[in-house]
């Protein structure tokens, strides 16, 4: 019986493989489809995450665009609100500012009440130079009581009596000063 | 060839694992992880859209809240208090008024700075924040009564609009019994904006200081009577200006 050469295979279909090397197949197996099964999750995902965030987008920008729309329309108004916000802040950095002259005024009134006043200076540090004409020495005693109380009530501070003339018809000239504490 | 082909028969399943993998690596570097990082991105994006449509929803609805007629009064106070523009007849008009309400008599009145009429580049310039306003300084001799100055000199720093006594002195003349005062004023004017700035800037509701203030100064005087141009509509949607000589 004779046999053809070219029917014999003497290899074989399968080569017997190494544990090892089988092992490694297995792994490499696995690994395909874990890798198919996470590529083909993470794509379904992705693909999700950008359909819905189309549509929110989309959802979005229409009422984006509403809300535009409607705020630019009230444009003066804001301009307005912008605008007295603005002269509000600069009113009131001026108001802080503003010095009464009141204090001035009136402690000089108060010391000077009931004489004849002769020369009024009130000077650039808050120091008023008051010259009184009077008739006797118990008015001027009257002058430095009130002076005195002033201090006490501390609405002036540094007073001095710079100069008290008799003249010759028997008037007194007094000239006092004082710093007006504000 | 032979060798090439043997080795496919014999490790056909290998190969296409090996292949499936590669493949899903080549496809995840370039498809999924850039996809991935695409989307955070948008992601992202959206909240910071989310939260500005969130302040817009909230500044559309404080600007619902200011009614029109509230507003327009508003304006119309600190516009008188802090004029818009140069206002220098009237403020002189309004002075005089109040002096002859205090019985004070002017002596003598001027505008100091040279070209403060004619140019904005004379102008003293004051600055708060980001706020740059004019000042216009005054300088005036009145004379009257010791007690008519007091007033008159109190009411200054009440009145519309808004005056800064910057200093002031006062003389004697025993002769005709009368007291002269020089007063050294600022007046101010601030321009309106330029620009009214972009429709998603914040904007707050008063504070209860700025409320207080409101009324503190609608309750002054108002010396120059301002002209139905301060209404709301005079708010301008493109910038302005009033003055020819301005830069």
């Amino acid at each position: 019986m004779a046999t053809s050469q070219q029917n014999i295979n003497l290899l074989k279909v399968e080569s017997a493989s190494s544990p090892l090397l089988t092992s490694i197949f297995r792994i490499i197996q696995k690994a395909a489809y874990i890798c198919l099964f996470v590529l083909i999750v993470c794509g379904v995902i992705i693909g999700t995450i950008s359909i819905t965030l189309t549509l929110r987008e989309e959802r979005v920008a229409t009422e984006q665009k509403n809300l535009t729309s409607a705020i630019a329309a009230a444009v003066t108004k804001e301009g307005m609100i912008t605008d007295i916000r603005t002269r509000l802040s600069v009113v009131d950095e001026i108001i802080r500012k503003q010095k009464s002259p009141l204090p001035f005024i009136d402690s000089m009134t108060v010391i000077t009440e009931g004489t004849e006043l002769t020369t009024l200076t009130i000077t650039e540090d808050n120091t008023i130079l008051i010259g009184m004409r009077l008739r006797t020495v118990s008015e001027a005693q009257t002058i430095v009581s009130r002076i005195m109380k002033l201090v006490i009530a501390k609405t002036i501070n540094f007073p001095m009596l710079e100069s008290f003339t008799l003249d010759e018809i028997g008037g007194i000239q007094m000239n006092v000063s004082f710093k007006v504490i504000i | 060839m032979q060798r090439a082909k043997r080795f496919l028969k014999l490790y056909k399943n290998q190969v296409v694992h090996g292949t499936i993998i590669l493949i899903s690596v080549i496809l995840a570097l370039t498809v999924i992880i850039p996809q991935a990082g695409t989307q955070i991105r948008r992601f992202k994006l959206m909240r910071e859209t989310e939260s500005n449509i969130q302040q817009l929803k909230e500044k559309q609805a404080l600007l619902d809240s200011f009614e029109s007629s509230a507003l327009d009064t508003a304006y119309r106070v600190t516009v008188s208090t802090f004029p818009k523009e140069k206002i220098l007849g009237s403020m002189m008009t309004g002075l005089e008024n109040l002096m002859s309400d205090y019985d004070v008599t002017l002596f003598s009145f001027s505008f100091d700075t040279v070209g403060s009429i004619g140019t904005q580049s004379a102008i003293k310039k004051g600055k708060k924040e980001n706020t740059i306003y004019s000042i216009i300084p005054i300088t005036m001799m009145v004379e009257g009564k010791l007690a008519n100055i007091r007033n008159f000199l109190e009411s200054l720093n009440r009145t519309r609009p808004l005056y800064l006594v910057k200093n002031f002195d006062l003389s004697f003349s025993p002769d005709d019994n009368i007291f002269r005062s020089k007063l050294i004023l600022e007046a101010y004017y601030l321009p309106l904006p330029k620009s009214l700035g972009s429709v998603g800037s914040k904007l707050a509701p008063f504070t209860d200081a700025e409320k207080s203030l409101l009324t503190k100064i609608s309750e002054f005087p108002e010396l120059v009577r301002l002209s139905g141009s301060s209404s709301i509509n005079s708010i301008p949607s493109s910038p302005v200006k009033s003055d020819p000589f301005a830069p």
